[in-house]
């Protein structure tokens, strides 16, 4: 066994700064319950240190950047990097919060020694904006304790012709290793400094069970583990899933009909991986393999499925609305996102709430296959006091689509002008296509949190013409403006 | 016609977005008929617009606006005096059974006693889904009857009309008189912006995100008659103005009277007093009182009689009466030290024969405000004095007043900040540094390089904090300010629980007892006075010497010439740096030049830049002159120099031809300075006045900074005595009893400017021997122990307490102690077993190496004790073996003398071993450094190389920018000063080096030298270094 660690000691701060060129040779430090967690060299030749409180770093340097800390971000990145390992060994581990152990004893022939692996390893996350240490070792616990002890450094104990440790010397390396670097509590440490020990060599010439006595069984069988002298099984990550299949055709097809018939069988084997695993997905891709080059065609769903038919009948749509831009030697459908499937109880009487929500997403989902997804918003109300601020168009929606909120004392019109449009005020009253008349109000709303400063007067006005409309009056400017429409 | 009768200040904590003040001087100036301030449950902003109201003449009605449950709202008016105690009854009460800050009001509290007070019922008609609160009204009408009425408040909602009918349907459904009424928030609709921040404060929320729990426009303001009229019937607004007309209560008519039952049966208070100050001067003056005295004691009994303020003395008198039947040290500060009965009662301990007593700043007929009073006791034991209080007078007729926590630059910085939504660390930088402050461009550049290119947003943040500055945010406990009755004092005030447990406070400030004529005792915690009682006790034991405050020996030429020398670690109100390099330049040779050493080093004569042409007159360099007799007889004692507040006030009447009412003004002005800005109204006047009289120009100006910086801590003279004599008893207890001096202080800690490691290390300067913490001999205390030769040299010595092993505690200490005296402990279990000490507290015994003889060493002490935690023996009588149990046959090396010693600093917070600096001496990067003891050697302006353990650094505010800072070597502390320039090169060296090496020029002047810092080198490696090196050595 051959265990080789990666250990990303600035993952927290490089899952924000890497590939961002503003950040790019600025100090810049993450924080974590005020104080300093991660922080780049930049910030460190400025006189920002780890552990620094955020007001003391604020003291040594002005206008620094600085960036909450994220766990969920890391853990996600640290899983992602997990999966782009697998491509090494199939036996990766995640050892949280910023470690990969990789057992590569068995892939070295495959990789033509260790040196090709490591710098395989190195110029792909320098590309990926990671830095890494890494370290080699008999146990996962040992590597883990090079990769911060002796980072990068296994000449001495690793024989590159032999392709094997030598067990003597690395025994030697671990034992000046500072305890202060074992993976146990900060107070477990504390207590062994305060024997006066600082290498893990001295502690190790104590007598096993005057250690068990202080430290406790746990410490004892973490040190048999780094030592190798019993087993520290690992759980090891599964690939990641996804659904991939390629058909080619032996003469060209060039006319979309036609690819309605095997996109139907592909759809069918799609949809049973779906079920056996169950699983569902919101997108998936086709791809048409062309004389020359190809084309793509994406299926968004508003919510998540797993059946067959809505799958087709979004893709027929689609390949309706599309010109094939060559003649079609094969055809591949691919799908790699996937959210689990969650079994609904199905009641006696499904909720009418539920079945209506039901038919608009298929009616989202056909309209915007055929116009274009963009086409659709749907309006999100918001709590504001400003007419044109207390709605917000989105896309359509994945959950229900916004309530206008009832709650208002005054009358609200149901449609809203795009813009306010000025009305004119004329000696015998106000004027827009025609007199109108006030009737009700005035309601008086006022914001001092925007660019412009509101102040109006609402009022409900009656048009000769028997419409009514939501005018107000801008007390700042004094004129007078239709906003909205009564039905 | 109108009367405001619901309108809410700042003092409803986030809610009011105006001053009381502000609501009122606007309502005169809208003529109205009369405006209620009804906040809600509280009368914490009353006496404040009472005093507004008086000044702008208009009509103030005490009222409060109460929440029963949600959606049913009221306010209650109190028209008379039996409402007024009502009102005050149910706000305590409602007070008393919510946790502080919050209120609970019950349904039958409405029920009883509230048979005067006139309420107005809100009802919440502006909801959609409506329903009509009937019940609401009827249970209202049921207590009220015919003291009840309808608010009606139009605020331009929308459904105005509608809202006007729901309210006049259940007014004539349960036939309740409509009355108009405001819901007002703040005097003038231009606060709307700081009203949503206040808001956005009180929800947590950034102001952005609140959408519609902002209020939607700004009708909430007084508004003018002309759109009152438009907007209300007019007999509703003639009904308010028909129910303040019922309203006759002003708190003028709040009388103080006094607990009767300190005076004996059968003498008149005025005859107590004066016997029990006839018995004070007896024992005062055993060889007689002289017939100024005399005069004095008369003139100043008289002035008590005339005024009626006999049981303010008395009450005072029987506080420090119990103090010192209890053995508590006490003195009375303040002005009282002006008054010689203050003198005979034990009040105060300055002798009248020490200073000018200026009994007029004490107690004037002119000035119709209460005598202050404030003293000081022991810190430790304040809490006695004050527990006597409560069981002496009740908790129904005593309390402490409140403080006012208001807005200050740096909490508004954070909580508009906040509100605003900016980013918490930049809101943390501006709050750091207030050098934006008062510069617009300056916060402006600081947004464009935060990225917030938005310079709107700067300028409104701006706008928000100057606005919001002085805003209550919440009442606390003032430090001592006792307020004490004869009636029970709810009647007078409301009363809410405070943070503390079983405390509670009254819902005004002093400020507002001041407004009010009404009397408060101060009892301050001082822990100088802890320290000298204790040293008292200590000369008793050791010394076999009786000795008190009054039996030590004035005028001694010892201790003032140890004091000349700037030697005053540990000595009150002198041992801070700036005092300690005053002191040579000054050399005080009498009581009185303390006084004046004390008041000189402070914002007010610095400022003014008194302190140099004191200093040169006083040196003979200068010539001292008076323009005139009466600037002479205001400025004789101080060489023509003013230093103390009471001289610069005169200084305004004789030299400025201020009258007595506009001096009297200025001073209040002075009090308040910092909060508002009526002093800058009295510097035109100020220098003016001082010019036509042929002062020079620049001398006003000074006079005038001088009196700006007298503002925030006043010093005047008779309180700078009081602390005098504090000061030279602590000097004179150092130079005669340095042992037992330091021994009381470490025992008072925490107090004062200095460590224990610092006040340890001057102790051995001074010849005191140290011995170390030792769990065998040590008592929770440091104590002193007696060499068994009583001619042994020092003697006696200094053993270190447990109290400074970090962990323990006192239980833990008083069981060791008693545990060992029966037999020595024979090992680390027994120790354990027979104190039963939890796992932390052998922890810090053996990390404070405080059980060497058990242990040997703290590496075994540590391998001992964790064996200790995780096994207990199956029999006791297996003792014997637990030992080497214990070490599992194990023999660890001790520690290295550099560790023992970080060890040593880590677990007690000093060492006695070799101080780090002589370990290091020898290293390459320290060699040739200046010590400490050699600076004064040096020669002006030479060159020098020093390096220390930084153990101080501070930047003065009244020092442009300068860092002072201390080092601390092996020989002494050397004080360095950092110019700015040179702190932005070494800033990070500043601010985390532990150890610096510094090039620099020496400085002297007057006897104390400095470092002008010019490079700055951070060796705290060394010290790491030093740690890891020692390691490699076994």
């Amino acid at each position: 066994m051959l265990w080789l660690c990666l250990h990303f000691p600035q993952l927290p701060l490089e899952i924000f700064t890497r590939h961002q060129p503003e950040t790019d040779g600025k100090p810049c430090l993450l924080i974590d319950k005020n104080r300093v967690s991660h922080c780049n060299k930049q910030a460190i030749a400025a006189g920002i240190n780890p552990g620094m409180s955020v007001n003391t770093a604020n003291a040594v340097m002005d206008n620094l950047h600085s960036l909450p800390r994220s766990t969920d971000k890391e853990a996600k990145a640290l899983e992602q990097l997990a999966h782009w390992a697998y491509r090494f060994t199939p036996a990766v581990s995640i050892e949280s919060p910023c470690d990969l152990l990789l057992e590569v004893g068995s892939v070295l022939k495959l990789f033509q020694g260790l040196d090709s692996v490591l710098d395989e390893v190195k110029k792909e996350l320098a590309e990926l904006g990671y830095s890494v240490q890494t370290g080699l070792a008999h146990t996962p616990k040992a590597a883990w304790l090079m990769a911060r002890a002796r980072p990068n450094d296994h000449q001495a104990y690793f024989d590159d012709q032999r392709q094997t440790l030598n067990k003597q010397s690395l025994k030697q390396v671990l034992n000046e290793i500072p305890l202060a670097l074992l993976h146990c509590p900060a107070t477990q440490i504390e207590q062994m400094e305060q024997l006066g020990l600082s290498l893990i060599g001295e502690l190790m010439d104590l007598p096993v069970d005057a250690l068990g006595k202080r430290f406790g069984k746990g410490f004892l069988r973490y040190l048999a583990e780094l030592r190798g002298e019993i087993a520290d099984p690992r759980t090891f990550i599964r690939p990641q899933q996804h659904f991939e299949r390629e058909i080619y055709f032996a003469d060209a097809v060039d006319n979309s009909q036609q690819l309605l018939f095997p996109m139907h069988r592909m759809l069918e084997e799609f949809s049973q991986f779906l079920h056996s695993h169950q699983l569902e997905c919101t997108n998936l891709s086709w791809r048409l393999h062309l004389h020359q080059g190809q084309q793509d065609i994406a299926i968004n769903l508003s919510q998540p499925r797993h059946d067959e038919s809505t799958f087709f009948q979004l893709t027929r749509t689609s390949l309706e609305n599309q010109k094939l831009q060559g003649k079609v030697e094969g055809l591949s459908l691919h799908c790699d996102s996937f959210v689990r499937f969650e079994q609904k109880t199905a009641q006696l009487f499904e909720s009418l709430e539920v079945s209506r929500s039901g038919k608009i997403h298929s009616l989202i989902d056909k309209l915007g296959t055929r116009l274009g997804n963009k086409t659709i918003t749907s309006l999100l109300s918001r709590d504001e006091h400003l007419p044109e601020e207390a709605s917000e168009p989105q896309p359509p929606a994945t959950e229900q689509p916004g309530q206008l909120p009832l709650n208002f004392n005054a009358p609200r019109p149901a449609w809203l002008l795009k813009h306010p449009v000025s009305i004119s005020q004329t000696q015998r009253g106000l004027y827009w296509h025609g007199k109108m008349t006030l009737t009700q109000g005035p309601e008086r709303i006022e914001s001092h949190w925007r660019k412009k400063p509101a102040e109006r007067d609402y009022f409900v006005a009656k048009h000769e013409n028997g419409a009514m409309y939501w005018v107000f009056h801008d007390r700042l400017n004094d004129n007078w403006f239709a906003q909205g429409v009564f039905s | 016609m109108y009367a405001e009768l619901h309108c809410l200040s700042n003092f409803s904590f986030l809610r009011g977005a105006s001053r009381p003040e502000e609501l009122v001087a606007q309502a005169a100036k809208l003529h109205y008929k009369a405006i209620a301030i009804t906040d809600e449950c509280s009368l914490a902003g009353i006496v404040k617009a009472h005093v507004a109201a008086r000044d702008h003449n208009i009509k103030l009605i005490v009222g409060c606006e109460f929440k029963l449950k949600e959606n049913f709202k009221f306010v209650l008016l109190a028209p008379n005096r039996i409402a007024y105690e009502q009102l005050c009854a149910l706000i305590s009460r409602s007070r008393r059974r919510a946790e502080k800050g919050h209120y609970l009001l019950q349904e039958r509290d409405l029920k009883n006693h509230t048979n005067q007070l006139l309420a107005i019922w809100l009802p919440q008609v502006d909801q959609q889904a409506y329903q009509p609160p009937v019940e609401q009204g009827q249970y209202l009408h049921s207590c009220f009857e015919q003291r009840l009425w309808l608010g009606v408040t139009q605020l331009l909602t929308g459904n105005d009309h509608e809202q006007y009918h729901r309210c006049h349907q259940l007014a004539v459904t349960l036939d309740i008189p409509m009355l108009a009424c405001g819901n007002v928030h703040m005097h003038s609709r231009q606060r709307k912006p700081l009203q949503d921040v206040l808001t956005a404060i009180r929800l947590n929320h950034p102001v952005s995100s609140l959408g519609r729990r902002l209020q939607g426009n700004s009708e909430r303001y007084l508004r003018d008659i002309t759109e009152l009229n438009k907007r209300y019937p007019q007999a509703l607004l003639q009904e308010s103005c028909l129910v303040a007309e019922r309203c006759q209560f002003s708190l003028e008519e709040l009388r103080y009277e006094y607990p009767k039952e300190l005076v004996p049966q059968g003498l008149s208070a005025s005859e107590y007093l004066r016997q029990l100050v006839l018995s004070g001067t007896q024992k005062r003056w055993p060889e007689g009182v002289s017939p100024a005295i005399n005069q004095q004691i008369e003139h100043e009994l008289a002035l008590i009689q005339e005024l009626a303020y006999e049981y303010y003395f008395l009450t005072v008198f029987d506080i420090v009466y119990f103090a010192r039947s209890n053995n508590i040290l006490c003195q009375g500060r303040g002005s009282a030290a002006n008054s010689v009965v203050c003198y005979c009662l034990f009040i105060t301990e300055v002798s009248p024969e020490h200073t000018q007593l200026l009994f007029e700043r004490f107690i004037s007929r002119e000035r119709k405000e209460p005598p202050d009073i404030d003293v000081d006791f022991e810190h430790e034991r304040r809490e006695e004095v004050i527990q006597y209080i409560y069981k002496k007078y009740g908790r129904d007729h005593a309390a402490l007043a409140a403080t006012i926590i208001t807005y200050r630059p740096r909490s508004a910085i954070r909580d508009v900040g906040k509100a605003l939504g900016l980013d918490p660390l930049f809101i943390d930088q501006l709050a750091k540094s207030l050098a934006w402050w008062d510069r617009m461009g300056d916060l402006e550049q600081r947004f464009r390089e935060a990225k917030l290119g938005d310079t709107d947003l700067a300028w409104r943040f701006m706008t928000m904090i100057h606005e919001i500055l002085g805003f209550p945010r919440h009442l606390s406990q003032h430090v001592g300010g006792f307020i004490i009755t004869a009636k029970p004092l709810h009647t007078l005030v409301p009363i809410e629980n405070a943070a503390m447990d079983g405390r509670t406070i009254i819902q005004w400030d002093k400020e507002d007892i001041a407004s009010l004529g009404l009397l408060k005792i101060d009892i301050l915690a001082l822990g100088m006075l802890s320290a000298i009682r204790k040293c008292f006790s200590l000369i008793e034991k050791h010394y076999q010497t009786p000795i008190n405050l009054a039996s030590v020996p004035q005028g001694d030429p010892r201790t003032y010439a140890m004091l000349c020398r700037g030697d005053s670690l540990g000595v009150f109100q002198v041992e801070s740096r700036a005092q300690m390099s005053m002191l040579p330049r000054l050399k005080p040779r009498s009581f009185y030049d303390l006084v004046i050493e004390v008041a000189i080093v402070r914002p007010g004569p610095i400022q003014g830049d008194m302190v140099h042409p004191y200093l040169r007159r006083r040196q003979g360099e200068e010539a001292v002159s008076y323009p005139n007799a009466d600037v002479k007889a205001v400025l004789e004692r101080t060489l023509g120099v003013p230093i103390f507040q009471e001289q610069v006030i005169k200084l305004a009447m004789v030299a400025a031809g201020f009258s007595g009412g506009e001096a009297d003004q200025l001073r209040r002005a002075m009090a308040s300075w910092g909060r508002n800005t009526s002093l800058m109204s009295f510097k035109e006047k100020l220098i003016n006045g001082m010019v036509a009289r042929g002062h020079s120009n620049d001398f006003a100006e000074r006079l005038f900074r001088q009196i700006q910086g007298f503002g925030s801590y006043g010093f005047p003279e008779s309180h700078a005595a009081s602390f005098a004599l504090l000061v030279y008893v602590s000097a004179w207890l150092k130079c005669h009893y340095p042992a037992a001096f330091y021994c009381a202080l470490l025992n008072s800690q925490p107090m004062g400017f200095y460590s224990p490691s610092q006040i340890i290390q001057d102790a051995r300067r001074h010849k005191v021997s140290v011995n170390a913490i030792d769990s065998d001999i040590s008592q929770w205390d440091h104590t002193l122990e007696d060499h068994p030769d009583i001619n042994a040299e020092p003697n006696p010595a200094l053993r270190v307490g447990l109290r400074l092993a970090k962990g323990f505690n006192r239980a833990a200490a008083l069981r060791l102690c008693e545990a060992r005296q029966n037999k020595p402990f024979n090992n680390l279990r027994d120790l354990a077993m027979r104190a039963q000490l939890n796992r932390q507290e052998i922890q810090a015994l053996v990390s404070a190496n405080a059980t060497e003889r058990l242990t040997r060493n703290r590496h075994q002490g540590h391998w001992q004790r964790q064996a200790l935690e995780n096994h207990k023996p199956l029999l006791a009588e297996q003792e014997a073996h637990y030992s080497r149990q214990l070490d599992d046959g194990i023999e660890l090396a001790a520690p290295s003398e550099f560790n023992d010693m970080v060890a040593d600093y880590n677990s007690t917070g000093l060492t006695l071993k070799r101080h780090p600096l002589s370990q290091l001496r020898d290293s390459p990067a320290l060699k040739g450094c200046t010590l400490a003891r050699e600076l004064s050697n040096i020669s002006h302006g030479r060159f020098v190389r020093i390096a220390g353990l930084v153990t101080g650094r501070q930047r003065p505010g009244s020092a442009s920018g300068v860092i002072f800072m201390t080092l601390e070597d092996d020989t002494g502390n050397i004080n360095v000063i950092v110019w700015k320039s040179t702190q932005e090169l070494y800033r990070r060296q500043l601010m985390g080096g532990k150890l610096l090496m510094i090039y620099g020029t020496a400085e002297h002047k007057d006897g104390v030298t400095h470092i002008i810092a010019g490079r700055i080198v951070d060796q705290s490696q060394l010290l790491e270094e030093a740690q890891l090196k020692s390691r490699d050595f076994h």
